[in-house]
């Protein structure tokens, strides 16, 4: 019994690093295979080591990613994907969402001055979303997002005729902002649209 | 070799006092009910955890999402009500392994339902809450069940395993994506994380005055999560003081919900040494 406890949780243990191998599990299965990929590691990273990524990016690509990929219906019930890459990096810009009901500026991200709604557009399930409707790229669920805000807008001013949802950007610290994306619904049919 | 597996052995099939695990349980389970309940209380049940079709934010939803395929419009409140009650009971100690399962599966059921605000930190505690159901967690601290004082620490040293894999990740891939973690010079990358105002909430000019400060931290940032191994020796509590003043100030200074104490939930196992010498007193 105590051979089979010690064997189960070798392999629970070899199974956690294997979908989870620090390092590797950033990777996907293009990273550093073009010729072109690999020139340019070589001249970011000195020899050893630019060998070494190479290879283990092989590896990755040749062994663990395929058995990632067999495991993931296991992993898919109970939802627990092992990638852990988390806060690589921070935004290259400075982006807020500011929002406007005719007109009058009520919220504007982290900005203590305009906190209508705060609560709601910082939550955690809530955020990702205004990231990605602020993003460089404007994600599918604006349309979701300028919905939650306009029934807020109309519940919190019921003679209101437009709400406008206004994405600015600025290089850091964020002094010189200009809007870069615009989403504005009006009365009476209240659907948002870019603008 | 024959020496290996022997010691492997007897280190796998040790015990340790039940308290950390036990409390773990607990906090991580009051972690997950809290941010749920925040969710009711801003208003927002209808807005998350339905489909965008039915009225609900998310355009997109996982196909492993059972319930809402059943139920578009109410599948979503099914699944936060059981995972409420069960990691609930979970947390009291009442029927504590069931309620653990049905709580986690219904937990992954709002994930796929809403895949943007299921975070990294969501499937952490997913994962040790799937140990804690092998282990002897519900034997303290609980209303009901037959109570043990010492339980097999192989739970508790999975859970170290899955945070040094998970710290060790964190900061290889910061090194990985962004070497100016480690500059020298230029505008620290922790000031870009702690001014963005979509995440956080210190003001980008004020803070431009900091960067010396800053760029410290996030070499104090790097060395934490690469040192994760430390949890596995003696330091792990001197680490679990380190970790949880991290943890603090992304609290202190961001917007990121539970994350922070999701992740203090679990230090209780990084303390283990602590409870064992506590209890030889």
């Amino acid at each position: 019994m105590a051979h089979l406890r010690a064997t189960l949780i070798l392999a629970t243990w070899g199974l956690l690093l294997l979908l989870g191998t620090p390092g590797l599990d950033f990777l996907d299965a293009s990273s550093l295979r073009s010729p072109d990929a690999q020139v340019a590691w070589r001249a970011r990273v000195p020899e050893p080591w630019a060998g070494v990524g190479i290879a283990l990016a092989q590896a990755n690509r040749a062994w663990r990613l395929p058995a990632v990929a067999a495991l993931t219906p296991l992993q898919r019930p109970f939802r627990v994907s092992q990638e852990w890459f988390l806060y690589r990096d921070g935004p290259s810009k400075v982006r807020r969402l500011e929002v406007r009901v005719d007109g009058d500026l009520l919220h504007r991200s982290a900005d203590p001055a305009y906190p209508w709604l705060a609560d709601v557009l910082r939550n955690r399930r809530i955020r990702p979303v205004v990231e990605s409707t602020c993003g460089a790229d404007a994600g599918p669920n604006w349309r979701g997002l300028a919905r939650l805000v306009v029934a807020r807008a109309r519940l919190a001013r019921p003679d209101a005729k437009s709400v406008e949802l206004a994405c600015t950007v600025a290089a850091f610290p964020g002094t010189d902002a200009r809007i870069h994306r615009r989403y504005v619904a009006t009365e009476p049919a209240w659907d948002a649209a870019p603008a | 070799m024959r020496t290996v597996w022997t010691r492997w052995v007897a280190f796998s099939g040790r015990d340790m006092d039940a308290r950390p695990l036990a409390l773990v349980r607990i906090l991580a389970c009051v972690a997950i009910l809290a941010d749920l309940l925040q969710v009711a209380h801003l208003g927002l049940l209808d807005v998350i955890f339905r489909p965008a079709a039915v009225g609900g934010l998310s355009a997109l939803q996982d196909d492993a999402n059972v319930l809402v395929a059943l139920s578009p419009t109410w599948g979503g409140t099914v699944a936060y009500v059981v995972t409420l009650v069960c990691l609930g009971l979970a947390a009291l100690g009442v029927w504590t392994r069931p309620a653990l399962v049905v709580g986690l599966l219904a937990y992954a059921q709002l994930g796929h339902l809403y895949p943007p605000g299921d975070r990294a930190i969501d499937r952490i505690l997913r994962t040790v809450l799937l140990v804690l159901v092998a282990s002897g967690a519900h034997r303290r601290l609980a209303l009901t069940g037959a109570r043990a004082d010492r339980v097999p620490a192989w739970p508790a040293d999975t859970v170290r395993v899955l945070l040094v894999i998970v710290y060790l990740s964190a900061g290889l891939a910061k090194l990985q994506q962004q070497p100016g973690w480690l500059a020298l010079g230029g505008t620290p990358v922790l000031y870009r994380v702690m001014t963005d105002p979509l995440a956080a909430h210190v003001d980008p000019v004020v803070a431009a005055g900091w960067f010396p400060v800053l760029r410290v931290l996030g070499w104090g940032t790097i060395a934490l999560e690469l040192s994760a191994p430390l949890v596995f020796t003696r330091f792990a509590p001197l680490w679990a003081i380190a970790g949880a003043s991290m943890h603090l100030g992304i609290a202190l200074t961001m917007d990121l919900g539970m994350f922070s104490w999701g992740m203090l939930a679990l230090y209780p196992i990084l303390l283990a040494r602590l409870f064992e010498r506590s209890t030889r007193r």
